[in-house]
């Protein structure tokens, strides 16, 4: 069946700011080449806007010095007033530079790790900065920004900040999520930045160095070298040598021949936070991708005094007319993760927050989920001997409490086998007295899934 | 990034493109009037907004946009810049490319043939022998994906 032609009770769709925001980058940056009228106009405007930058930077470097201890100030003040701003300058980097007491990182996991001496950091230790030294075995830091590294000994390192590090010798590969992007890596003889979201590198012996982009992109700036053009941007699965400051383009090496930090990528079901009235359609299994779908509920805002966990909207359930449990479900298409569930050990994990008022006498949820293989064909009668056909399948019930001002939060998981191709999530209200109208005031609200990567060792 | 936030408004390369150039003299006029440097993107996409309105008015356009989505798009467009502070607006919509990335192939297909061959729906359904309305329902489907992947990134913690 195609998919397109389901959910014919869905409203007529109008986009949101975000998705405005996205379909217009998509047209406007890439794969384009703007006209030549309006490159010109951005270029003369482009010299203007440098301008406004640089005032722009001098401000707030000045108005940060209110923020330094009077005494310093007023010393400073003793001074020629040129001189004492240029040395507020120069020292300005003091404000963003961590304590050496300041924790960097914690070690989030760890495979036979063997640390040099006596002292042997345990996994969920925080660690400050400083040298460190693995002899064997991979660990795996989770820096304060996000970013994760998978180190393998025997490798040298040292923790310099809060989003970054060094390496001295050996193997390591990283994970930034958007969120620290920046996260730099020095290796001898240059900077390795991170722009997103996973490198490797590998230091030898004789200090050349040899990097991997496996996703997203990195830059290679060459030790004392600021010309910008010295920079070499690496992309998905280009690769690097370095050496001496030399960086030259080399053959790229599989992301097995590096150890890999472990990872989630989260795999949102559509209107997750049930924040819109898009992707809904009342009736009982979905029979497609991307929407919800149930007997009974609607979406609402903040109802009987219960406001939303989450954004403007959470989901309602509602009565079945026949006294049965009330059940939403979506399927969700995870075609896009095969090269990720190859690998065999991925875990899915899901979560969704749940709250009842107390005049309901019913209090019992239950969050499923089931995998299957192939397509999303009769997708009832899959649902209905999920235990039978499915692939991997997770259930979890919540006895909810009478107040509703929490909101109680379910997770299950399980471990899904490289053949998954779809998933099944059910949010169910359950009707144990099978009495009809049993649900007034029964909510769900931000429903999520990931799929989690384990730390590996490399193959090699 | 002009060029991305005038194409969602007007939904029309062409005339996009002509308003961005309009935007940009008068910003190149006016940019002693701009009291705060900090200020400059969301100034400049002021003029772009009201040059947009305007155009769309003489040329006797719709707006297929509700107002309330564009003052949600302007609120989109701060959260990168707060978000991204040191980055260039290159580097920040990278998270756009890689959220297109991440569509199933159906999906980056039709999105591929829109929006980077810019090809009108009803010739990509003739291309790909599907009627116009799977086509349409394809489109939505990616920008509502993409959409999520980007917003999810944006504005959530990492699970």
């Amino acid at each position: 069946m195609s998919d397109e032609s389901q959910n014919p009770n869905q409203p007529p769709h109008k986009p949101d700011g975000w998705e405005l925001a996205c379909a217009g980058i998509l047209e406007a940056e890439f794969g384009r080449k703007q006209s030549d009228a309006v490159a010109n106009a951005v270029a003369q405007l482009a010299a203007q806007e440098n301008k406004i930058h640089w005032q722009q930077r001098v401000r707030a470097r000045w108005e940060s010095f209110s923020l330094f201890p009077r005494f310093v100030v007023s010393l400073a003040c003793t001074l020629a007033i040129g001189v004492a701003v240029w040395s507020l300058w120069l020292n300005f980097g003091v404000f963003l530079k961590p304590s050496p007491k300041s924790s960097l990182c914690v070690i989030s996991g760890g495979l036979n790790p063997q640390w040099a001496g006596s002292r042997q950091p345990q996994i969920g230790e925080s660690l400050v900065a400083g040298s460190f030294k693995l002899d064997s075995g991979v660990v795996e830091l989770t820096f304060n920004s996000k970013a994760r590294v998978a180190i393998e000994g025997p490798a040298q390192i040292k923790l310099t900040g809060f989003n970054s590090m060094e390496i001295k010798s050996g193997k390591l590969s990283t994970y930034v999520p958007v969120r620290a992007r920046g996260f730099t890596v020095k290796i001898p003889s240059a900077d390795i930045v991170d722009l997103g979201t996973r490198f490797g590198v590998n230091v030898a012996a004789d200090k050349s160095s040899k990097v991997d982009v496996f996703e997203g992109r990195v830059t290679v700036s060459p030790d004392g070298n600021t010309d910008t053009n010295a920079q070499q941007l690496l992309t998905q699965n280009m690769a690097a040598r370095v050496t001496r400051g030399l960086v030259i383009s080399a053959n790229p090496l599989d992301e097995t021949f590096y150890p890999q930090p472990g990872r989630s990528e989260i795999v949102h079901p559509v209107n997750c936070g049930f924040d819109g009235p898009l992707n809904i359609a009342s009736g009982d299994m979905p029979t497609g991708f991307g929407y919800w779908s149930g007997p009974a509920y609607e979406i609402v805002g903040t109802t009987l005094g219960i406001h939303p966990q989450h954004g403007a909207g959470m989901l309602h359930f509602q009565s079945p007319p026949d006294g049965k449990d009330s059940t939403v479900r979506q399927v969700m298409d995870l075609s896009a993760y095969k090269a990720m569930l190859a690998k065999g050990d991925v875990e899915i994990k899901s979560s969704v927050f749940f709250n009842r008022i107390a005049a309901d006498n019913e209090n019992k949820f239950v969050l499923s989920v089931a995998a299957f293989q192939g397509k999303p064909e009769n997708v009832a009668a899959l649902w209905a001997q999920r235990k039978e056909l499915a692939v991997a399948v997770a259930e979890k019930e919540l006895a909810a409490d009478a107040d509703p001002a929490t909101w109680e939060k379910v997770e299950v998981s399980a471990a899904l086998p490289p053949q998954t191709d779809f998933l099944i999530i059910e949010m169910r209200a359950v009707n144990s007295g099978g009495t009809p109208d049993a649900f007034t005031g029964h909510f769900a609200d931000l429903i999520d899934c990931a799929l989690v990567e384990p730390l590996y060792a490399s193959h090699r | 990034m002009l060029l991305a936030y005038l194409f969602s408004i007007v939904s029309d390369r062409k005339l996009a493109e002509d308003i961005a150039q309009q935007t940009l003299l008068i910003a190149y006029r006016k940019i002693n009037s701009l009291k705060d440097p900090a200020a400059f993107p969301a100034w400049l996409r002021g003029i772009a907004r009201l040059e947009a309105f305007s155009a769309m008015r003489k040329q006797g356009r719709e707006f297929a946009v509700e107002p309330d989505a564009i003052q949600q798009m302007d609120e989109v467009y701060r959260q990168f810049e707060e978000q991204f502070p040191t980055e260039t607006w290159e580097e920040r919509f990278h998270l756009v490319e890689e959220c297109y990335k991440k569509l199933p192939e159906t999906l980056q297909t039709v999105c591929r043939l829109h929006y980077f061959e810019d090809l009108k729906a009803r010739e990509i359904a003739s291309a790909l022998t599907l009627n116009l309305n799977a086509v349409l329902k394809r489109l939505e489907r990616a920008r509502i994906a993409i959409r999520d992947c980007v917003r999810q990134q944006m504005t959530e913690e990492v699970f």
